[in-house]
């Protein structure tokens, strides 16, 4: 019973309960209470939850539904609040099974966030990918295939990290989820790490976001882009805090993600490489693993998840007003859509890491933990990154969507404007979240798991963050007319499926399907024609050869028979007359020797 | 072209970067290096490192896309 009443107040079933309801219910009055109430309740349910909660003994193993330390609840409040600002959002939508799958999406990430163990980090995992789904699917026409490509992807993604928890249940290793490879990495300790990995989209594991993540419905993508790869974010900084390799993965993964970002077309390809190059900096602070890096990789995940959020927010209304997405076919939007501009505005500037703003204090962390560390070389990375940060998003992005004059004729009969009320409501609250946390750092530092702080407005963090800014403004008012976007996309690795599956279908149905053609022929020519051949004469040696000296045989012992049966006439006159001619027979045979 | 009209009229752009990057070079100067040492320490390294930062990877990023760069009909011939 306690179990029972326990599992209740876990916002996950508070999510996934809403879920339900809103793949049921028509009301459209009822279904925004629930879009707005289950945020609120799952807000406070979360609040006031114990240390440990949910344990559950089954089959001899220790399940832990819910384990709220510092860590955990931080990145708790982070998502259920996001959630409640994308259903905000999205409160005009009128597709039940995006509305439901978003909330079950909640479920998963706030489940997989509390879950003291593996098997119910893996349940809830699963839960995440595979609700996911289905806010990518009912997006753009490449929607459905991009789904079925992003689901196999994190299906095999699942089963690796099944196969890393089953081999450390078997080697013995206890299933809570807790810091791994302490004493070396081990082969499940790789496994669990490559399915982490994969959800964080670290290189080579990343094509998945800019491949799935634009093709999304707009209100569907503000939820993608907080979840899926933050919460991949957090359980590295579970389990892998410290991880030295971490470090110049994740600083290379910033610098090559904003690299595709610098020279990509489509805006919300653009933001969704942003996500990968984020991410980057989190899981370079988490692979330093000093508390104030650890601190500086939350941090910058509380911050990125509320200002890509607003990005997305931005572009989506952008999509949903012109009905394109691709900078050379946008232009011309500043008297359209002002406030959509000023606001998404506040992202970009956020994420590029003005001060006054979230990205500012979260960034200002992760550099001061390199300093700290005294890594240079990956200090200069992150920075490189956030120079592309700001040429892509703080500059690229808006000018080429508000201003100069548009590329494309807009609909006239119904012009672009502003998003409808309830999302720009949710774009301001977005926004304000993100300046109040630069111009207060210490609500940000309130959220964070551990003591350790770091000033963030000093002279020099702010002195080197506006020359950064500025050098790059100067770089991109010279280079203006060399970064015109044109047509076009780029190859990534995700060329290696999808061309990779086409390319096998080819060799299959030719090379290959020829081959088998050749090799049936040669059977049936070397093969099967002699077989036949000879089965042939055997059959005609059976009949005439075995079958002719059996059927001979039985026909004389037949004949023989027939006479033996003349012979025996039952007449004792002729057995002793046969008897007498025997007799005399033997006797001139033995009178003429 | 499109969208540079728009920047041409901001003649103020590059006269507002170099007073930001004067002003941080004073506030170097100054002495507020952070935690840094070495060349990283020097007095308006951020504002040159940011310029030539910004060009390398406008033109690294551009040399990429050269070679990776297809036709927005490049998955769907396939499909």
């Amino acid at each position: 019973m306690t179990m029972i009443f326990d599992m209740a107040l876990h916002p996950a079933a508070l999510f996934l309960g809403a879920a339900l309801l809103l793949a049921c219910v028509r009301f459209g009055f009822l279904r925004r209470v629930l879009l707005l109430g289950t945020p609120l309740a799952a807000l406070a349910a979360a609040s006031r939850l114990p240390e440990v909660f949910g344990h559950l003994q089954y089959l001899g193993l220790d399940i832990v539904f819910g384990r709220v330390d510092p860590l955990a609840r931080s990145f708790l409040y982070v998502l259920i609040v996001f959630a409640g600002l994308g259903a905000l959002y999205g409160l005009q939508v009128r597709s039940r099974t995006r509305q439901a799958a978003a909330f079950a999406y909640a479920a998963g990430c706030t489940g997989a966030v509390l879950a003291g163990d593996f098997l119910s980090l893996f349940v809830f995992w699963e839960l995440m990918a595979f609700s996911s789904v289905f806010l990518i699917w009912g997006g753009s026409p490449r929607s459905a295939a991009a789904g079925f490509r992003y689901i196999l992807l994190h299906a095999a993604g699942g089963l690796v990290l099944l196969a890393g928890i089953l081999l450390r249940a078997r080697s013995g290793a206890p299933l809570t989820f807790g810091l791994l490879a302490v004493d070396g990495m081990t082969l499940p300790d790789m496994l669990v790490l490559t399915g982490f990995l994969l959800n964080a989209a670290v290189p080579p594991l990343h094509a998945w976001v800019a491949d799935a993540y634009p093709e999304a419905a707009p209100d569907a993508v503000v939820f993608l882009c907080a979840f899926t790869t933050k919460v991949g974010v957090y359980v590295l900084a579970r389990g892998f805090a410290g991880l030295e390799i971490l470090a110049p993965l994740g600083a290379a993964m910033a610098l090559i993600a904003v690299g595709y970002a610098v020279v990509e077309t489509d805006a919300r390809r653009i933001l969704a490489y942003h996500i990968v190059s984020q991410v980057g900096y989190m899981v370079c602070a988490i692979g330093i693993g000093t508390e104030l890096a650890l601190n500086g990789a939350c941090a910058h995940a509380f911050s990125n998840i509320v200002n890509k959020g607003l990005l997305f927010m931005g572009v989506g209304a952008v999509v949903l007003q012109t009905g394109r997405g691709r900078l050379h076919e946008l232009g011309g939007l500043v008297r359209l859509m002002p406030l959509t501009l000023v606001l998404t505005m506040v992202g970009g500037l956020a994420i590029s890491g003005l001060p006054l703003t979230g990205g500012f204090v979260s960034k200002s962390m992760v550099i001061s933990a390199l300093e700290q560390a005294h890594r240079p070389g990956l200090e200069l990375m992150l920075m490189l990154a956030a120079i592309g940060t700001f040429l892509s998003v703080g500059i690229k992005l808006p000018l080429f969507i508000w201003f100069g004059s548009p590329k494309t004729v807009y609909s006239t009969e119904r012009p672009p404007g502003d998003p409808p009320l309830t999302m720009l409501l949710a774009m301001a609250l977005t926004a304000g979240l993100t300046l109040a946390a630069g111009v207060f750092p210490g609500l940000m530092r309130a959220l964070l798991p551990f003591p350790e702080s770091c000033p963030v407005y000093t002279p020099a963090h702010v002195s080197h963050t506006l020359q950064l800014l500025a050098a790059t403004a100067m770089g991109f008012y010279v280079l203006r007319r060399f970064l015109e976007p044109k047509p076009g996309i780029l190859l990534d690795v995700d060329w290696l499926y999808r061309c990779g599956a086409t390319l096998l279908m080819r060799l299959c149905s030719g090379p290959l399907n020829r081959l088998n053609d050749w090799v049936g022929e040669l059977y049936q020519r070397a093969g099967v024609g002699p077989v036949q051949e000879a089965s042939e004469g055997l059959t005609r040696f059976d009949r005439s050869g075995i079958d002719g000296f059996i059927d001979g045989l039985a026909c004389r012992t037949l004949e023989a028979g027939d006479i033996l049966r003349r012979i025996q006439t039952g007449k004792i006159q002729h057995y002793i007359g046969g008897a007498v001619i025997f007799f005399f027979l033997l006797l001139i045979i033995v009178m003429l020797h | 072209m499109i969208g540079m009209n728009m920047v041409k009229r901001l003649k103020v752009v590059p006269a507002v970067c170099i007073a930001f990057l004067l002003a941080g070079a004073a506030v170097d100067i100054a002495g507020a290096s952070g935690g840094h040492a070495g060349p990283l320490a020097f007095p308006g390294f951020w504002s040159l490192f940011g310029l030539v930062g910004c060009l390398f990877l406008a033109g690294a990023c551009k040399l990429a896309a050269h070679v990776l760069k297809r036709p927005e009909t490049y998955y769907d011939d396939d499909l």
